[in-house]
C-alpha cells in the first residue's frame, strides 16, 4: 500500500516537489491519526454519556436547558 | 569651447561628497547633492533637477511570499518564508474528495513535537458550540475538527490566521478562524466553525508553515503573507 503524498514548495527558487512521505513523515502521521482517533472517541464518549443521562431523566436537549435557564 | 574646458566646467558643479549631476534641462547639468543617510532617489517632476531624495516609508502592508499561493497536495509544506515581522495565511478550499476526516492543521519547521498549545471553541456535530479543546501540549496547532460526519470534505475549508512576531524568539502568538462543510445538504454534522489561539514554542525562528491533515488532501490553496 502506497504512503500519503507530501509536497514541498520553496518560496525563493519556487522549486516544488511532490513525493510519497518518508519514514520519519510517516510515523508522525500514523501517531496523528491514533491521536485523532483518541480525539473522536473522547468526544464520542461525551455526547453518548450527555445523552445516556437525558434517556434516564426522560427528557430532551431542550427540555434540560429550559430546566437550568 | 574645447573638450578639455567643458570638462574642467562640468567638475566644478559637483563640490562636495556624494554630490551626483542631474539635468535641469536638455544639455544643462547641475549638482543635486547627496540625501541623508537611508533617503532613496526618486523622480520628481516640481524640481528643478526632476529628482529629489525621500526617506522610504518604515515598511507596514503584507507581502505574499508564495507568489500566486501554493496548490495543496496531500501535507504541504512553503518554505523559505522569514524575514518578516509577522506572517499571515490563508486557506482557500483546502479539500479531501475521498476518505473521512476530522482535523485540519498547520506545523511550523516541519516540528512536530509537543511545542503547540491551543485554546479553541467552536461547532460541529450538529451542536451549538463545543470547547473541549485546550492543550497545553499538542503536536500541532489545530485550525478545524471534525468537519464533516466522518465523511469527505470535498466542499473545502476556508481560513485565515495570523503568527504575531514569527521571527523573534518563543513563544509566538497564533490565532486562526476556520469553517468547511463535506458538502451534504441537510447533514446533521455538516458544517463546522472554530476559532482557536495558542501559542509556537519551538526554539528556532520559523521559516516553514505546513497544512496538513489525517488523510491525503487534494485541493486548495494556501498563500502566505509576511508583514513588516
Amino acid at each position: 500500500m502506497s504512503r500519503p503524498t507530501v509536497k514541498f514548495f520553496d518560496s525563493i527558487t519556487e522549486e516544488e516537489i511532490i513525493r510519497e512521505m518518508n519514514d520519519e513523515e510517516y510515523e508522525v502521521h500514523l501517531r496523528d491519526l491514533e491521536r485523532i482517533e483518541k480525539d473522536k472517541a473522547a468526544i464520542e464518549a461525551a455526547e453518548a454519556k450527555r445523552q445516556a443521562l437525558l434517556d434516564k431523566l426522560g427528557i430532551t436537549e431542550e427540555e434540560a436547558k429550559l430546566l437550568l435557564s | 569651447m574645447s573638450r578639455s574646458r567643458d570638462v574642467a566646467n562640468i567638475d566644478t558643479i559637483l563640490t562636495t561628497k556624494g554630490d551626483i549631476y542631474a539635468a535641469t534641462a536638455a544639455s544643462t547639468p547641475s549638482r543635486l547633492g547627496v540625501g541623508t543617510n537611508g533617503q532613496v532617489l526618486t523622480a520628481a517632476s516640481t524640481t528643478a533637477t526632476g529628482l529629489q531624495w525621500t526617506t522610504p516609508s518604515s515598511g507596514g502592508g503584507f507581502t505574499l511570499i508564495n507568489s500566486g499561493g501554493t496548490a495543496i497536495s496531500g501535507n504541504t509544506t512553503v518554505s523559505s518564508i522569514g524575514g518578516y515581522t509577522h506572517l499571515m495565511f490563508v486557506i482557500e478550499g483546502a479539500s479531501r474528495s475521498s476518505g473521512s476526516g476530522v482535523s485540519l492543521w498547520i506545523r511550523f519547521n516541519s516540528d512536530s513535537g509537543t511545542n503547540y498549545a491551543i485554546r479553541s471553541f467552536g461547532s460541529f456535530n450538529n451542536a451549538t458550540a463545543n470547547s473541549g479543546n485546550f492543550n497545553n501540549s499538542a503536536t500541532e496547532f489545530e485550525i478545524l475538527f471534525r468537519y464533516g460526519n466522518n465523511t469527505n470534505f470535498n466542499n473545502g475549508v476556508y481560513a485565515a490566521g495570523w503568527v504575531y512576531r514569527y521571527g523573534v524568539t518563543t513563544p509566538r502568538t497564533i490565532t486562526a478562524f476556520a469553517a468547511g462543510t463535506d458538502g451534504t445538504v441537510g447533514g446533521s454534522q455538516t458544517p463546522a466553525i472554530r476559532q482557536v489561539t495558542g501559542t509556537y514554542g519551538g526554539s528556532s525562528a520559523i521559516t516553514s508553515i505546513t497544512i496538513g491533515a489525517d488523510g491525503t488532501l487534494d485541493g486548495g490553496r494556501i498563500y502566505v503573507y509576511g508583514v513588516n
